[in-house]
């Protein structure tokens, strides 16, 4: 083997280097590379920070994936975009395009639920006598809670689990479906008990958690 | 594993949500992760992760099985997440095998001490280009085979081994030009 060789094969082997390190290399080539690190020791250096990089992505602390929020989600457009085609050719496009149509009109109407449901707690008598639109008023309690509801549950049960809980909506839906609640009256009602409420409301309340 | 992905697949092909659900549970983590790695946005990575989901469901009857479930999977978020950088930035191309100046790099033994601080590295993969950072992502995240990294970006192995070299010099440049500023 002549020096040039020599050198392209190091450089060929430099490049696997990252995959001796991720363990995937193939049994001939793991033997190169370990009979490289046994005569170089630029290629042991190599490892070592490369290791070292490897430990750093694997150990990165991101936040939370959607989890649970995102799979409603995707049930919810995949309810809008209809059944399974019975041969998927050129649907998938059209689909995706329709439910990301629908997207926008979905939340507006949520939100339209919402409002209305703020104003017939009023006109009921609920907790709280004056209209509370999702947009808020100069005033109020922040947020302090985060819900999501089943996706069957009625206008009437979500308005007593919210009179029950002391809490009102304050916005939401996001594209999650999630809505962020604040207490009508902190005085009486602390975040524990609002919580505690919410969560023994298995069939209405999906979901809660502080915010 | 393998297997009952393949049956999942199966099933959702046939419309079974409970597949969905199992499938969804099985992947989403990864998913997200791969492409939260990629688009510095965890709004954009979650719609983009729908999105992905979404395509599975649709062409769940088309996985022809010439690939592994996984590589198939993250095949289709970095093709979705490519068109979501696109979309954000309309008219700027996404960089597909982008070269950096490699005179006057670092040797491996010089930064290895900033390599070690997992902020500056942090902030040193941030700075890699979209196509270098998702190689880095499948093969250290991920521990995929670079012939399982090619057929997920669509390239070459030889363009992924390169991709890869590239990427770790450019993160020696980084972490010793960290270093230097006396920030590491």
């Amino acid at each position: 083997m002549n020096t040039d060789n020599g050198k392209k094969d190091d450089e060929d082997l430099d490049l696997l280097l990252p995959w001796y390190v991720n363990d995937t290399l193939e049994a001939e080539e793991r033997r190169q590379v370990e009979a490289y690190l046994e005569r170089s020791s630029h290629a042991r250096d190599e490892v070592a920070l490369l290791r070292a990089l490897r430990q750093q992505v694997k150990d990165e602390q991101i936040e939370n994936s959607p989890g649970e929020f995102g799979l409603q989600r995707l049930k919810r457009e995949i309810k809008q975009a209809g059944p399974q085609p019975g041969s998927a050719d050129k649907m998938t496009g059209r689909t995706v395009t329709v439910a990301r149509f629908w997207r926008p009109l979905a939340v507006a109407a949520c939100i339209a639920v919402v409002i209305q449901a703020g104003v017939m707690i009023s006109l009921t008598g609920g907790p709280g006598s004056d209209v509370e639109t999702a947009s808020g008023n100069a005033g109020l309690a922040a947020p302090v809670l985060q819900v999501t509801f089943a996706s069957d549950a009625t206008e009437l049960e979500i308005r007593e689990v919210l009179q029950s809980a002391g809490a009102s909506i304050a916005d939401g839906p996001t594209a999650l479906g999630i809505y962020n609640l604040r207490l009508v009256d902190a005085g009486t009602t602390t975040v524990e008990e609002a919580l505690a409420t919410l969560r023994a409301s298995g069939d209405v309340v999906t979901f809660a958690e502080r915010n | 594993m393998s297997e009952d992905d393949r049956e999942l697949l199966n099933r959702m092909a046939q419309g079974d949500q409970s597949a969905l659900d199992a499938f969804y549970r099985a992947y989403e983590g990864r998913v997200y992760r791969f492409i939260r790695s990629r688009l510095n946005d965890s709004f954009d990575a979650s719609d983009v992760l729908n999105e992905v989901m979404f395509e599975v469901w649709r062409s769940a009857s088309r996985f022809e099985g010439r690939s592994s479930v996984s590589t198939w999977v993250l095949g289709i978020a970095h093709h979705k997440t490519i068109d979501r950088i696109r979309r954000r930035k309309p008219g700027e191309s996404v960089e597909l095998d982008p070269e950096i100046a490699e005179d006057e790099s670092p040797n491996a033994a010089e930064t290895l001490s900033a390599a070690q601080d997992a902020e500056q590295v942090r902030r040193c993969v941030d700075q890699l280009s979209e196509a270098h950072r998702s190689v880095v992502h499948l093969a250290f995240f991920e521990d995929l085979p670079y012939g399982e990294i090619a057929g997920i970006v669509g390239c070459p192995e030889g363009t992924v081994k390169t991709r890869m070299f590239h990427a770790k010099k450019a993160l020696m440049k980084c972490l010793a030009g960290l270093k230097e500023m006396g920030l590491s």
